[in-house]
Protein backbone atom coordinates (compact mmCIF):
# COMPACT_ATOMS: atom_id res chain seq x y z
CA UNK A 1 0.00 0.00 0.00
CA UNK A 2 2.68 2.49 1.05
CA UNK A 3 4.80 1.43 -1.91
CA UNK A 4 1.96 2.29 -4.21
CA UNK A 5 1.60 5.74 -2.64
CA UNK A 6 5.32 6.38 -2.95
CA UNK A 7 5.19 5.28 -6.57
CA UNK A 8 2.25 7.54 -7.29
CA UNK A 9 3.99 10.51 -5.67
CA UNK A 10 7.16 9.82 -7.64
CA UNK A 11 5.18 9.58 -10.87
CA UNK A 12 3.42 12.88 -10.16
CA UNK A 13 6.70 14.56 -9.26
CA UNK A 14 8.41 13.30 -12.39
CA UNK A 15 5.46 14.48 -14.42
CA UNK A 16 5.61 17.90 -12.79
CA UNK A 17 9.33 18.27 -13.34
CA UNK A 18 8.86 17.18 -16.94
CA UNK A 19 6.09 19.74 -17.37
CA UNK A 20 8.22 22.52 -15.96
CA UNK A 21 11.20 21.59 -18.04
CA UNK A 22 9.08 21.39 -21.16
CA UNK A 23 7.66 24.83 -20.45
CA UNK A 24 11.12 26.27 -19.78
CA UNK A 25 12.39 24.75 -22.99
CA UNK A 26 9.48 26.16 -24.98
CA UNK A 27 10.10 29.58 -23.53
CA UNK A 28 13.77 29.35 -24.36
CA UNK A 29 12.98 28.44 -27.95
CA UNK A 30 10.54 31.33 -28.18
CA UNK A 31 13.17 33.72 -26.86
CA UNK A 32 15.59 32.45 -29.45
CA UNK A 33 12.94 32.93 -32.09
CA UNK A 34 12.43 36.53 -31.01
CA UNK A 35 16.15 37.11 -31.29
CA UNK A 36 15.99 35.90 -34.86
CA UNK A 37 12.80 37.74 -35.84
CA UNK A 38 14.16 40.95 -34.28
CA UNK A 39 17.39 40.59 -36.22
CA UNK A 40 15.47 39.99 -39.44
CA UNK A 41 13.21 42.98 -38.92
CA UNK A 42 16.18 45.12 -37.96
CA UNK A 43 18.06 44.08 -41.09
CA UNK A 44 15.09 44.86 -43.34
CA UNK A 45 14.56 48.24 -41.69
CA UNK A 46 18.20 49.17 -42.12
CA UNK A 47 18.12 47.97 -45.69
CA UNK A 48 15.04 50.06 -46.42
CA UNK A 49 16.65 53.16 -44.86
CA UNK A 50 19.81 52.60 -46.91
CA UNK A 51 17.80 52.29 -50.11
CA UNK A 52 15.77 55.38 -49.20
CA UNK A 53 19.00 57.34 -48.76
CA UNK A 54 20.19 56.05 -52.12
CA UNK A 55 16.90 57.09 -53.73
CA UNK A 56 17.21 60.56 -52.20
CA UNK A 57 20.66 60.90 -53.73
CA UNK A 58 19.59 60.01 -57.28
CA UNK A 59 18.41 63.54 -58.01
CA UNK A 60 15.35 62.15 -59.80
CA UNK A 61 12.90 63.22 -57.11
CA UNK A 62 11.96 66.86 -56.65
CA UNK A 63 14.50 68.56 -54.39
CA UNK A 64 12.08 68.92 -51.47
CA UNK A 65 11.31 65.20 -51.50
CA UNK A 66 15.02 64.41 -51.77
CA UNK A 67 15.84 66.55 -48.79
CA UNK A 68 13.06 65.26 -46.53
CA UNK A 69 13.78 61.68 -47.57
CA UNK A 70 17.50 62.07 -46.91
CA UNK A 71 16.70 63.40 -43.44
CA UNK A 72 14.20 60.64 -42.64
CA UNK A 73 16.58 57.92 -43.86
CA UNK A 74 19.44 59.39 -41.88
CA UNK A 75 17.32 59.40 -38.72
CA UNK A 76 16.54 55.70 -39.24
CA UNK A 77 20.17 54.80 -39.76
CA UNK A 78 21.37 56.63 -36.67
CA UNK A 79 18.62 56.03 -34.09
CA UNK A 80 18.89 53.40 -31.34
CA UNK A 81 22.19 51.89 -32.29
CA UNK A 82 23.55 51.12 -28.84
CA UNK A 83 20.84 49.41 -26.80
CA UNK A 84 20.61 45.71 -25.96
CA UNK A 85 18.29 43.35 -27.72
CA UNK A 86 14.95 42.73 -26.02
CA UNK A 87 16.06 39.23 -24.98
CA UNK A 88 19.05 37.94 -22.93
CA UNK A 89 21.96 40.28 -22.92
CA UNK A 90 24.31 37.31 -23.44
CA UNK A 91 22.63 36.32 -26.64
CA UNK A 92 22.53 39.77 -28.16
CA UNK A 93 24.94 40.66 -30.86
CA UNK A 94 27.02 43.60 -29.69
CA UNK A 95 26.50 46.96 -31.40
CA UNK A 96 23.30 45.94 -33.15
CA UNK A 97 20.54 48.40 -33.69
CA UNK A 98 17.52 47.43 -31.66
CA UNK A 99 13.81 47.89 -31.87
CA UNK A 100 13.27 50.75 -29.49
CA UNK A 101 10.24 53.01 -29.28
CA UNK A 102 12.40 55.80 -30.67
CA UNK A 103 12.90 53.71 -33.76
CA UNK A 104 9.19 53.10 -34.16
CA UNK A 105 8.81 56.86 -34.54
CA UNK A 106 11.57 57.43 -37.11
CA UNK A 107 10.67 54.33 -39.14
CA UNK A 108 7.01 55.40 -39.26
CA UNK A 109 8.17 58.82 -40.41
CA UNK A 110 10.18 57.21 -43.19
CA UNK A 111 7.10 55.25 -44.35
CA UNK A 112 5.02 58.43 -44.47
CA UNK A 113 7.72 60.38 -46.28
CA UNK A 114 8.20 57.60 -48.84
CA UNK A 115 4.49 57.60 -49.59
CA UNK A 116 4.33 61.37 -49.99
CA UNK A 117 7.48 61.43 -52.15
CA UNK A 118 6.48 58.59 -54.48
CA UNK A 119 2.71 58.30 -54.73
CA UNK A 120 1.01 59.90 -57.71
CA UNK A 121 4.15 60.27 -59.83
CA UNK A 122 2.50 58.90 -62.99
CA UNK A 123 4.33 57.83 -66.14
CA UNK A 124 7.88 58.92 -66.76
CA UNK A 125 8.28 59.80 -63.08
CA UNK A 126 10.77 58.32 -60.67
CA UNK A 127 8.66 55.16 -60.31
CA UNK A 128 10.53 53.75 -63.30
CA UNK A 129 13.77 53.73 -61.29
CA UNK A 130 15.09 50.37 -60.11
CA UNK A 131 15.85 51.81 -56.68
CA UNK A 132 12.18 52.77 -56.26
CA UNK A 133 11.13 49.18 -56.95
CA UNK A 134 13.79 48.05 -54.45
CA UNK A 135 12.69 50.35 -51.67
CA UNK A 136 9.03 49.40 -52.17
CA UNK A 137 9.92 45.69 -52.17
CA UNK A 138 11.96 46.08 -49.00
CA UNK A 139 9.03 47.96 -47.50
CA UNK A 140 6.84 44.91 -48.08
CA UNK A 141 9.49 42.72 -46.46
CA UNK A 142 9.49 45.08 -43.49
CA UNK A 143 5.74 44.62 -43.23
CA UNK A 144 6.12 40.83 -43.18
CA UNK A 145 9.14 40.71 -40.89
CA UNK A 146 7.34 42.96 -38.43
CA UNK A 147 4.28 40.70 -38.41
CA UNK A 148 6.44 37.60 -37.77
CA UNK A 149 8.30 39.37 -35.00
CA UNK A 150 5.16 40.66 -33.32
CA UNK A 151 3.58 37.18 -33.52
CA UNK A 152 6.59 35.70 -31.74
CA UNK A 153 6.48 38.43 -29.14
CA UNK A 154 2.77 37.95 -28.51
CA UNK A 155 3.19 34.19 -28.04
CA UNK A 156 6.06 34.72 -25.63
CA UNK A 157 4.26 37.36 -23.63
CA UNK A 158 1.26 35.05 -23.26
CA UNK A 159 3.37 32.20 -21.89
CA UNK A 160 5.28 34.47 -19.59
CA UNK A 161 2.01 35.63 -18.13
CA UNK A 162 1.20 32.10 -16.90
CA UNK A 163 1.28 31.59 -13.14
CA UNK A 164 3.78 28.70 -13.19
CA UNK A 165 6.21 30.59 -15.40
CA UNK A 166 6.09 33.62 -13.13
CA UNK A 167 6.21 31.59 -9.90
CA UNK A 168 9.23 29.50 -10.92
CA UNK A 169 10.83 32.42 -12.76
CA UNK A 170 11.26 30.26 -15.82
CA UNK A 171 12.09 33.28 -17.95
CA UNK A 172 15.16 33.99 -15.85
CA UNK A 173 16.43 37.53 -16.34
CA UNK A 174 15.21 37.92 -19.89
CA UNK A 175 13.28 41.15 -20.15
CA UNK A 176 9.70 41.06 -21.34
CA UNK A 177 9.75 41.45 -25.13
CA UNK A 178 7.80 44.25 -26.76
CA UNK A 179 5.97 44.33 -30.07
CA UNK A 180 7.28 46.78 -32.65
CA UNK A 181 4.54 49.21 -33.61
CA UNK A 182 4.98 51.36 -36.69
CA UNK A 183 3.30 52.69 -39.80
CA UNK A 184 4.72 50.28 -42.40
CA UNK A 185 2.32 50.81 -45.31
CA UNK A 186 4.49 50.93 -48.44
CA UNK A 187 3.82 53.51 -51.20
CA UNK A 188 1.24 52.63 -53.82
CA UNK A 189 2.78 53.17 -57.24
CA UNK A 190 1.05 53.47 -60.57
CA UNK B 1 4.20 93.85 -61.28
CA UNK B 2 2.97 90.27 -61.43
CA UNK B 3 4.46 88.73 -58.34
CA UNK B 4 4.36 85.11 -57.15
CA UNK B 5 5.16 84.51 -53.49
CA UNK B 6 5.82 81.05 -52.07
CA UNK B 7 5.48 80.10 -48.41
CA UNK B 8 6.92 76.68 -47.51
CA UNK B 9 5.02 76.21 -44.25
CA UNK B 10 1.41 75.14 -44.14
CA UNK B 11 -1.17 77.83 -43.42
CA UNK B 12 -2.96 75.23 -41.26
CA UNK B 13 -0.63 76.18 -38.42
CA UNK B 14 0.18 79.73 -37.33
CA UNK B 15 3.76 80.91 -37.68
CA UNK B 16 5.95 83.92 -38.29
CA UNK B 17 6.76 83.14 -41.92
CA UNK B 18 3.11 82.52 -42.77
CA UNK B 19 2.05 85.82 -41.19
CA UNK B 20 4.84 87.73 -42.92
CA UNK B 21 3.97 86.28 -46.33
CA UNK B 22 0.24 87.00 -46.13
CA UNK B 23 0.83 90.52 -44.75
CA UNK B 24 3.37 91.28 -47.48
CA UNK B 25 1.02 90.01 -50.19
CA UNK B 26 -1.90 92.05 -48.85
CA UNK B 27 0.22 95.22 -48.80
CA UNK B 28 1.60 94.66 -52.31
CA UNK B 29 -1.94 94.14 -53.58
CA UNK B 30 -2.92 97.35 -51.77
CA UNK B 31 -0.30 99.14 -53.85
CA UNK B 32 -1.80 97.82 -57.08
CA UNK B 33 0.42 94.82 -57.78
CA UNK B 34 -0.89 91.47 -58.98
CA UNK B 35 0.08 88.95 -56.33
CA UNK B 36 -0.55 85.25 -55.86
CA UNK B 37 0.69 83.31 -52.85
CA UNK B 38 1.41 79.60 -53.08
CA UNK B 39 1.35 77.72 -49.78
CA UNK B 40 0.44 74.32 -48.41
CA UNK B 41 -2.99 74.37 -46.74
CA UNK B 42 -5.74 71.85 -46.27
CA UNK B 43 -8.80 72.32 -48.42
CA UNK B 44 -10.91 73.27 -45.40
CA UNK B 45 -8.47 75.82 -43.97
CA UNK B 46 -9.81 79.33 -44.63
CA UNK B 47 -7.23 81.29 -46.65
CA UNK B 48 -7.27 84.77 -48.25
CA UNK B 49 -8.38 85.02 -51.92
CA UNK B 50 -4.86 85.56 -53.17
CA UNK B 51 -3.63 82.24 -51.74
CA UNK B 52 -3.36 79.13 -53.92
CA UNK B 53 -3.33 76.09 -51.64
CA UNK B 54 -1.21 73.10 -52.65
CA UNK B 55 -3.22 70.66 -50.62
CA UNK B 56 -1.90 67.91 -48.44
CA UNK B 57 1.13 68.54 -46.34
CA UNK B 58 2.91 66.16 -44.03
CA UNK B 59 4.07 66.89 -40.49
CA UNK B 60 7.78 66.19 -40.76
CA UNK B 61 10.59 66.43 -38.27
CA UNK B 62 13.03 68.71 -39.97
CA UNK B 63 15.97 70.55 -38.49
CA UNK B 64 14.96 69.80 -34.92
CA UNK B 65 11.32 70.78 -35.07
CA UNK B 66 8.11 69.51 -36.63
CA UNK B 67 6.74 71.44 -39.59
CA UNK B 68 3.92 70.78 -42.01
CA UNK B 69 5.58 70.58 -45.42
CA UNK B 70 4.34 69.71 -48.90
CA UNK B 71 6.46 67.74 -51.35
CA UNK B 72 6.20 64.82 -53.74
CA UNK B 73 4.94 64.46 -57.32
CA UNK B 74 1.38 65.60 -56.62
CA UNK B 75 2.64 68.82 -55.05
CA UNK B 76 5.22 69.31 -57.81
CA UNK B 77 2.47 69.23 -60.43
CA UNK B 78 0.41 71.81 -58.57
CA UNK B 79 3.43 74.09 -58.26
CA UNK B 80 4.05 73.75 -61.98
CA UNK B 81 0.45 74.65 -62.78
CA UNK B 82 0.60 77.70 -60.52
CA UNK B 83 3.80 78.95 -62.18
CA UNK B 84 2.27 78.48 -65.65
CA UNK B 85 -0.99 80.23 -64.79
CA UNK B 86 0.68 83.06 -62.90
CA UNK B 87 3.18 84.05 -65.62
CA UNK B 88 5.03 86.04 -62.96
CA UNK B 89 7.61 88.74 -63.58
CA UNK B 90 9.30 87.88 -60.33
CA UNK B 91 9.04 84.96 -57.94
CA UNK B 92 9.62 85.55 -54.23
CA UNK B 93 10.42 82.34 -52.37
CA UNK B 94 10.56 82.28 -48.58
CA UNK B 95 12.88 79.87 -46.80
CA UNK B 96 14.08 78.18 -50.00
CA UNK B 97 16.12 75.65 -48.00
CA UNK B 98 13.02 74.21 -46.35
CA UNK B 99 12.05 71.10 -48.29
CA UNK B 100 8.58 72.15 -49.35
CA UNK B 101 6.80 74.04 -52.15
CA UNK B 102 9.43 76.82 -52.11
CA UNK B 103 12.27 74.53 -53.06
CA UNK B 104 10.08 72.87 -55.70
CA UNK B 105 9.08 76.25 -57.18
CA UNK B 106 12.73 77.27 -57.28
CA UNK B 107 13.58 74.03 -59.06
CA UNK B 108 10.95 74.74 -61.71
CA UNK B 109 11.35 78.52 -61.94
CA UNK B 110 12.08 80.15 -65.26
CA UNK B 111 11.71 83.75 -64.04
CA UNK B 112 13.92 85.86 -61.75
CA UNK B 113 13.77 84.62 -58.17
CA UNK B 114 14.08 86.62 -54.96
CA UNK B 115 14.61 84.46 -51.89
CA UNK B 116 14.12 85.43 -48.25
CA UNK B 117 15.89 83.59 -45.45
CA UNK B 118 14.11 83.82 -42.11
CA UNK B 119 15.88 81.53 -39.70
CA UNK B 120 19.30 81.32 -38.22
CA UNK B 121 19.91 77.59 -38.16
CA UNK B 122 22.61 75.04 -37.91
CA UNK B 123 22.97 73.08 -41.08
CA UNK B 124 21.10 69.81 -40.78
CA UNK B 125 22.75 66.50 -41.60
CA UNK B 126 20.28 65.93 -44.43
CA UNK B 127 21.23 69.32 -45.84
CA UNK B 128 24.93 68.50 -45.66
CA UNK B 129 24.35 65.28 -47.58
CA UNK B 130 22.00 66.80 -50.13
CA UNK B 131 23.68 70.18 -50.61
CA UNK B 132 25.80 69.34 -53.67
CA UNK B 133 22.65 68.08 -55.34
CA UNK B 134 20.75 71.26 -54.43
CA UNK B 135 23.43 73.65 -55.55
CA UNK B 136 22.26 74.00 -59.18
CA UNK B 137 18.74 74.67 -57.93
CA UNK B 138 19.90 77.26 -55.41
CA UNK B 139 21.95 79.01 -58.07
CA UNK B 140 18.69 80.10 -59.71
CA UNK B 141 18.19 82.65 -56.94
CA UNK B 142 18.86 86.16 -58.29
CA UNK B 143 18.62 88.16 -55.07
CA UNK B 144 18.88 87.00 -51.50
CA UNK B 145 17.20 88.73 -48.57
CA UNK B 146 17.82 87.88 -44.93
CA UNK B 147 15.38 89.11 -42.30
CA UNK B 148 18.11 89.67 -39.72
CA UNK B 149 21.87 89.76 -39.29
CA UNK B 150 21.65 86.28 -37.74
CA UNK B 151 19.81 84.91 -40.74
CA UNK B 152 22.30 86.65 -43.01
CA UNK B 153 25.21 85.03 -41.22
CA UNK B 154 23.55 81.64 -41.72
CA UNK B 155 23.25 82.31 -45.44
CA UNK B 156 26.88 83.36 -45.67
CA UNK B 157 28.14 80.36 -43.70
CA UNK B 158 25.98 77.72 -45.33
CA UNK B 159 25.76 78.87 -48.90
CA UNK B 160 28.55 81.35 -49.43
CA UNK B 161 27.82 84.69 -51.04
CA UNK B 162 25.83 87.35 -49.26
CA UNK B 163 22.33 88.61 -48.61
CA UNK B 164 20.68 91.98 -48.10
CA UNK B 165 19.11 92.47 -44.67
CA UNK B 166 15.47 93.57 -44.79
CA UNK B 167 13.63 92.94 -41.53
CA UNK B 168 10.16 91.47 -41.31
CA UNK B 169 7.49 94.14 -41.41
CA UNK B 170 5.68 94.97 -38.20
CA UNK B 171 2.16 96.39 -37.97
CA UNK B 172 3.37 99.38 -35.98
CA UNK B 173 -0.01 101.16 -36.15
CA UNK B 174 -1.81 98.21 -34.60
CA UNK B 175 0.44 98.54 -31.56
CA UNK B 176 0.81 102.32 -31.50
CA UNK B 177 -2.95 102.87 -31.63
CA UNK B 178 -4.06 99.96 -29.44
CA UNK B 179 -6.57 100.70 -26.65
CA UNK B 180 -5.16 100.55 -23.14
CA UNK B 181 -6.86 97.91 -20.95
CA UNK B 182 -7.41 99.44 -17.47
CA UNK B 183 -6.93 96.05 -15.78
CA UNK B 184 -3.44 95.82 -17.23
CA UNK B 185 -2.28 99.42 -16.75
CA UNK B 186 0.33 99.76 -14.02
CA UNK B 187 0.28 102.30 -11.22
CA UNK B 188 3.29 103.59 -9.24
CA UNK B 189 2.39 101.17 -6.41
CA UNK B 190 1.41 98.31 -8.64
CA UNK B 191 3.57 98.41 -11.80
CA UNK B 192 2.83 95.79 -14.46
CA UNK B 193 5.25 93.58 -16.39
CA UNK B 194 4.32 91.41 -19.38
CA UNK B 195 5.69 88.12 -20.65
CA UNK B 196 4.61 86.80 -24.06
CA UNK B 197 5.34 83.42 -25.56
CA UNK B 198 4.92 79.70 -25.13
CA UNK B 199 5.11 78.94 -21.44
CA UNK B 200 6.54 75.44 -21.82
CA UNK B 201 9.18 76.22 -24.42
CA UNK B 202 12.38 76.64 -22.38
CA UNK B 203 13.97 78.93 -24.98
CA UNK B 204 11.19 81.45 -24.49
CA UNK B 205 12.58 81.93 -21.00
CA UNK B 206 9.57 81.94 -18.66
CA UNK B 207 11.78 79.94 -16.29
CA UNK B 208 14.26 82.81 -16.17
CA UNK B 209 11.49 85.25 -15.28
CA UNK B 210 10.17 82.92 -12.56
CA UNK B 211 13.69 82.64 -11.17
CA UNK B 212 13.92 86.44 -11.03
CA UNK B 213 10.51 86.79 -9.40
CA UNK B 214 11.52 86.49 -5.70
CA UNK B 215 14.12 89.27 -6.01
CA UNK B 216 11.71 91.50 -7.95
CA UNK B 217 8.95 90.99 -5.35
CA UNK B 218 11.41 91.69 -2.54
CA UNK B 219 12.25 95.10 -4.05
CA UNK B 220 8.82 95.95 -5.50
CA UNK B 221 6.18 94.13 -3.40
CA UNK B 222 3.25 95.49 -5.46
CA UNK B 223 4.54 94.24 -8.82
CA UNK B 224 2.13 92.40 -11.15
CA UNK B 225 3.47 90.06 -13.79
CA UNK B 226 1.09 89.21 -16.65
CA UNK B 227 1.94 85.99 -18.49
CA UNK B 228 0.35 85.55 -21.92
CA UNK B 229 0.90 82.51 -24.12
CA UNK B 230 -0.20 78.95 -24.55
CA UNK B 231 1.47 75.93 -23.07
CA UNK B 232 1.82 74.04 -19.82
CA UNK B 233 1.51 76.24 -16.73
CA UNK B 234 2.30 73.78 -13.92
CA UNK B 235 5.49 75.52 -12.85
CA UNK B 236 3.97 78.99 -13.17
CA UNK B 237 0.92 77.97 -11.10
CA UNK B 238 3.17 76.73 -8.30
CA UNK B 239 4.96 80.05 -8.22
CA UNK B 240 1.63 81.89 -8.47
CA UNK B 241 0.32 80.21 -5.32
CA UNK B 242 3.52 81.05 -3.46
CA UNK B 243 3.28 84.73 -4.46
CA UNK B 244 -0.45 85.52 -4.50
CA UNK B 245 -1.41 88.60 -6.48
CA UNK B 246 1.90 88.79 -8.34
CA UNK B 247 1.61 86.34 -11.21
CA UNK B 248 -1.45 86.55 -13.46
CA UNK B 249 -1.77 83.83 -16.08
CA UNK B 250 -3.72 85.05 -19.09
CA UNK B 251 -3.33 81.97 -21.29
CA UNK B 252 -3.32 82.36 -25.06
CA UNK B 253 -4.26 85.88 -26.21
CA UNK B 254 -5.43 87.27 -29.56
CA UNK B 255 -3.38 89.69 -31.62
CA UNK B 256 -5.64 92.54 -30.41
CA UNK B 257 -5.21 91.53 -26.77
CA UNK B 258 -1.48 91.29 -27.30
CA UNK B 259 -1.38 94.84 -28.65
CA UNK B 260 -3.54 96.07 -25.75
CA UNK B 261 -1.30 94.27 -23.28
CA UNK B 262 1.90 95.78 -24.65
CA UNK B 263 0.19 99.18 -24.78
CA UNK B 264 -0.90 98.93 -21.13
CA UNK B 265 2.06 97.52 -19.22
CA UNK B 266 5.06 99.40 -17.87
CA UNK B 267 7.65 96.90 -18.99
CA UNK B 268 7.75 94.07 -21.49
CA UNK B 269 10.16 91.32 -20.44
CA UNK B 270 11.91 89.26 -23.14
CA UNK B 271 13.87 86.57 -21.26
CA UNK B 272 14.45 84.31 -24.29
CA UNK B 273 17.58 82.23 -24.01
CA UNK B 274 18.25 81.60 -27.70
CA UNK B 275 16.84 80.64 -31.06
CA UNK B 276 15.68 84.18 -31.82
CA UNK B 277 16.80 85.57 -35.12
CA UNK B 278 14.98 88.88 -34.98
CA UNK B 279 12.74 89.69 -32.02
CA UNK B 280 9.57 91.00 -33.63
CA UNK B 281 7.77 91.23 -30.26
CA UNK B 282 10.42 93.66 -29.07
CA UNK B 283 9.60 95.97 -31.95
CA UNK B 284 5.90 95.59 -31.22
CA UNK B 285 6.51 96.44 -27.58
CA UNK B 286 8.55 99.49 -28.56
CA UNK B 287 5.80 100.63 -30.92
CA UNK B 288 3.21 100.15 -28.18
CA UNK B 289 5.31 102.22 -25.81
CA UNK B 290 6.22 99.55 -23.27
CA UNK B 291 9.71 99.72 -21.81
CA UNK B 292 11.66 96.69 -22.99
CA UNK B 293 13.87 94.55 -20.75
CA UNK B 294 15.47 91.82 -22.85
CA UNK B 295 18.17 89.15 -22.71
CA UNK B 296 21.44 90.18 -24.19
CA UNK B 297 21.07 88.02 -27.32
CA UNK B 298 22.78 89.45 -30.38
CA UNK B 299 19.44 89.72 -32.22
CA UNK B 300 17.84 91.60 -29.33
CA UNK B 301 20.89 93.81 -28.86
CA UNK B 302 20.55 94.93 -32.46
CA UNK B 303 16.79 95.53 -32.29
CA UNK B 304 17.29 97.52 -29.09
CA UNK B 305 20.01 99.64 -30.72
CA UNK B 306 22.75 98.22 -28.46
CA UNK B 307 20.65 98.99 -25.38
CA UNK B 308 19.70 102.57 -26.24
CA UNK B 309 16.10 101.55 -26.99
CA UNK B 310 15.74 99.22 -24.02
CA UNK B 311 17.50 97.48 -21.13
CA UNK B 312 19.58 94.34 -21.62
CA UNK B 313 20.43 91.67 -19.03
CA UNK B 314 22.60 88.54 -18.99
CA UNK B 315 21.02 85.69 -20.97
CA UNK B 316 19.41 83.10 -18.68
CA UNK B 317 20.41 84.95 -15.48
CA UNK B 318 17.40 85.52 -13.20
CA UNK B 319 19.30 87.80 -10.81
CA UNK B 320 20.52 89.98 -13.65
CA UNK B 321 16.94 90.22 -14.95
CA UNK B 322 15.67 91.14 -11.47
CA UNK B 323 18.28 93.93 -11.16
CA UNK B 324 17.35 95.30 -14.59
CA UNK B 325 13.62 95.30 -13.80
CA UNK B 326 14.05 96.87 -10.35
CA UNK B 327 16.35 99.57 -11.78
CA UNK B 328 13.90 100.35 -14.58
CA UNK B 329 10.93 100.57 -12.20
CA UNK B 330 12.91 102.82 -9.85
CA UNK B 331 13.78 105.32 -12.59
CA UNK B 332 10.64 106.16 -14.62
CA UNK B 333 12.26 109.26 -16.15
CA UNK B 334 14.98 107.25 -17.79
CA UNK B 335 12.43 104.69 -19.00
CA UNK B 336 10.47 107.56 -20.57
CA UNK B 337 13.52 108.86 -22.40
CA UNK B 338 14.37 105.39 -23.66
CA UNK B 339 10.73 104.87 -24.68
CA UNK B 340 10.71 108.05 -26.76
CA UNK B 341 13.87 107.11 -28.61
CA UNK B 342 12.57 103.56 -29.02
CA UNK B 343 9.36 104.63 -30.72
CA UNK B 344 11.36 106.63 -33.26
CA UNK B 345 13.91 103.85 -33.73
CA UNK B 346 11.31 101.16 -34.38
CA UNK B 347 9.82 103.03 -37.36
CA UNK B 348 12.38 101.38 -39.67
CA UNK B 349 10.69 98.04 -38.96
CA UNK B 350 7.28 99.29 -40.10
CA UNK B 351 5.66 97.71 -43.14
CA UNK B 352 5.77 100.88 -45.28
CA UNK B 353 9.55 100.99 -45.13
CA UNK B 354 9.88 97.23 -45.55
CA UNK B 355 7.56 96.94 -48.57
CA UNK B 356 9.37 99.76 -50.37
CA UNK B 357 12.70 97.97 -49.83
CA UNK B 358 11.36 94.63 -51.03
CA UNK B 359 9.86 96.21 -54.17
CA UNK B 360 13.26 97.72 -54.92
CA UNK B 361 14.75 94.24 -54.81
CA UNK B 362 12.00 92.88 -57.09
CA UNK B 363 12.64 95.58 -59.65
CA UNK B 364 16.40 95.06 -59.57
CA UNK B 365 16.01 91.31 -59.93
CA UNK B 366 13.52 91.58 -62.80
CA UNK B 367 15.55 94.29 -64.55
CA UNK B 368 18.74 92.32 -64.28
CA UNK B 369 17.10 89.36 -65.98
CA UNK B 370 15.84 91.56 -68.82
CA UNK B 371 19.39 92.68 -69.46
CA UNK B 372 20.57 89.09 -69.61
CA UNK B 373 17.88 88.21 -72.12
CA UNK B 374 18.69 91.27 -74.27
CA UNK B 375 22.34 90.32 -74.46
Amino acid sequence: MTAEIVLAVVVVLVLLVWLVLAKANRLDLLHQKITRTAATLDAQLLRRAGQAAELAATGRLDPASSLVLAGAADACLTTGQDLELPVDAERSLPGRATLTQEREVVESDLSRVLRQALEGAGDGGPSDLAIVADVVATGRRVEMARRFHNDAVTQTVRIRGQAMVRLLRLAGNARLPRTFEMDDTPPRLG
Amino acid sequence: MRIGIVCPYSLDAPGGVQVHVTDLAARLIGQGHEVSVLAPADDDTPVPDFVEATGRSLAVRYNGSVARLAFGPVTARRVHGWLEDGDFEVLHIHEPLVPSVGLIALWQAEVPVVATFHTANDRSRAMQVAYPMLRPTLERITARIAVSEEARRTVVEHMGGDAIVIPNGVELDLFRDAERRPAWVGTPDRPTLAFLGRTDEPRKGLGVLLAALPSIVAAVPGVRILVAGRGDLTQAREVATRYPGVLELLGEVTEVDKAALLRSVDLYIAPQTGGESFGIVLVEAMAAGAGVVASNLSAFRRVLQEGRAGTLFEVGDGESLARAVVAALADPDRVDTVRTSASAWCRQYGWDVVVAQILDVYQLAAGEAEKVVAR
